[in-house]
């Protein structure tokens, strides 16, 4: 078994390891490769701007009042410490395959969706929007039961071409316009599932007599 | 019984008041009596022109309703288009055509040699499919399936680990699967889907044999396909219900579709209350299935329904309508 991450990370910062993994990763090319990468990450995180905090954090400072004029240089090293692991975990995941689906920096130093997680998320959504509509009705229109049948049929292959790109090697690309599929997808869904629960909620108000 | 005495009497006291009331109030009330007279057909015809209103509205209602399921379906069939090849044929197809169990979720992706933890997060999950009859959502940390723990390991990545498990798993039976979610453990029953299963239910020749052929059956496969499932001009309009036990006794079938509301087109000799047992002899087996089979005959085609109607199984030839 390879070496951990976390094992990974505390060789490279010459922190304590157990010796089974510090002897594993001497041995295994695979790990000391991987070890090279996060060494090499860290010399070019070290080698980032300084950034200066905005002039908008000392008007909040005085607004607030209670911080004591000592404690901004404590608040910035913990942000930049802060920053600094957020900095890795999004390096990490530019570099590692499994971490892909990962916000990057913009140029402001501030981290928005990647169209990939955003997507995602709109996935994530959907799924539980849908989730809350009521259950199919016993009475099916033919046409949107065929509807309905054939998204959900393409959105389950789609999820099982994401489930065998997922144990392999992957086109971003290809990636992006399969998941973009499926929030296509899951939108048209949610459309006929709302309009066949409005039907059903007609037809029941329709049979109680009140239509 | 002495109350009720008592009360029979003093109502029969307070009528004879009234009615003593009313002819001595008569003289007085005669002009608000004429002036009533000419009220009421007013108020017959106001009260007339509310309901003729109302039913206005219903309708209204009524025909709204209808465009936003004819809307809602032409969003499915053009975002279904999108993917299709410049043939209209979906191109994964392919995945179909193999015996392959599926979960029905996506899973984040992992590599052997880095362990993900305990469980593999699931990104993304099927509607209708078997994770979500299990109650998995996406974000949920499946911890285990088949009681085999997912996390990855030295050789394998959590992906490949659950691939592995459904490989060895038959389609339809039960698998345990636990998983966490908000920090709670959840414990479930998944059962495998054969992602060939879709295909079978089609009834119709495999896609192979559709590219083989140049002949009906290829240009039938792809009028299913392309099954233009936002006209509710046809079959598309039926609504129906697969027969449960019960119903099915009550109308003398064990299996069929009872047709709860006809399609408006005469031309389909369809009524309400019908049993569809079979189309040209194939049974369908679902709602789908059916508008799936009618789908593959082309307009002008004649086609044989055997149904019930009355308890009495009757034959009705129907001609293809034009889409």
């Amino acid at each position: 078994m390879h070496a951990r991450l976390e094992d990974l990370i505390s060789l490279r910062d010459r922190q304590p390891v157990d010796a089974a993994s510090a002897a594993h990763v001497a041995a295994c090319a695979e790990c000391a490769a991987a070890l090279r990468r996060l060494a090499a990450l860290r010399e070019e995180l070290n080698r980032l701007p300084a950034y200066a905090p905005p002039e908008l954090w000392a008007v909040i400072e005085a607004r607030l009042g209670a911080v004591s004029t000592r404690t901004p240089p404590r608040r910035w090293a913990q942000l930049a410490a802060t920053g600094s692991i957020v900095a890795l975990v999004l390096a990490l995941a530019s570099s590692l395959p499994q971490l892909r689906i990962a916000a990057p920096l913009t140029s402001d130093g501030v981290a928005e969706p990647a169209p990939l997680q955003s997507l995602v998320e709109r996935s994530q959504r959907l799924e539980a929007t849908l989730r809350q509509l009521p259950q199919r009705p016993a009475v099916e229109v033919a046409a949107n039961s065929v509807a309905i049948d054939a998204l959900q049929s393409r959105i389950q292959r789609l999820d099982l071409e994401l489930t065998s790109d997922a144990a392999g090697a992957s086109d971003p690309d290809r990636l992006q316009a399969l998941w973009s599929q499926r929030v296509s997808l899951l939108n048209s869904l949610f459309g006929v599932r709302y309009a066949e629960a409005v039907h059903a909620g007609y037809r029941a108000t329709r049979e109680e007599g009140n239509l | 019984m002495d109350i009720m005495l008592n009360t029979s009497k003093s109502r029969t006291k307070l009528r004879r008041a009234l009615v003593a009331a009313a002819l001595l109030a008569a003289p007085l009330c005669l002009p608000l009596q004429a002036a009533l007279a000419e009220e009421t057909p007013k108020n017959d015809a106001a009260g007339r022109d509310q309901i003729a209103g109302r039913e206005q509205v219903e309708q209204r209602l009524k025909a709204a309703q209808e465009r936003m399921e004819l809307a809602a379906r032409e969003m499915a069939e053009l975002s279904l288009s999108l993917e299709g090849g410049h043939d209209g044929v979906d191109p994964h197809m392919k995945i179909m055509l193999v015996h392959r169990p599926m979960l029905g979720m996506s899973v984040e992706p992992g590599f052997a040699g880095i362990a993900a933890g305990a469980g593999v997060r699931v990104v993304s999950v099927s509607p209708g499919g078997p994770a979500e009859a299990a109650g998995i959502h996406a974000n949920d940390q499946v911890v285990s399936l088949n009681g085999t723990p997912v996390g990855g390991d030295a050789q394998r990545s959590a992906p490949q680990q659950l691939q592995a498990i459904m490989k060895a798993a038959k389609p339809g039976e039960p698998l345990a699967i636990e998983y966490r979610r908000e920090g709670k453990s959840y414990k479930s029953q998944i059962v495998l889907k054969d992602a060939h299963e879709v295909h079978e239910d089609l009834d119709l020749p495999s896609l192979p044999e559709v590219f083989a052929l140049d002949g009906h059956d290829g240009e039938a496969m792809r009028r299913v396909m392309h099954l233009r499932f936002h006209d509710s001009s046809g079959f598309g309009a039926a609504e129906l219900v697969d027969l449960s036990p019960a119903l099915g006794s009550y109308f003398g079938a064990d299996k069929g579709l009872l047709v709860v509301r006809a399609p408006r087109d005469a031309r389909l000799k369809l009524q309400d209350g019908d049993v569809l047992i079979d189309i040209d002899g194939r049974v369908p087996g679902s709602v789908t299935h059916a508008l799936q089979i009618l789908a593959s005959y082309r307009s002008g085609e004649t086609v044989r329904l055997h149904i019930l109607r009355q308890k009495q199984r009757v034959e009705l030839s129907v001609e293809v309508p034009e889409a």
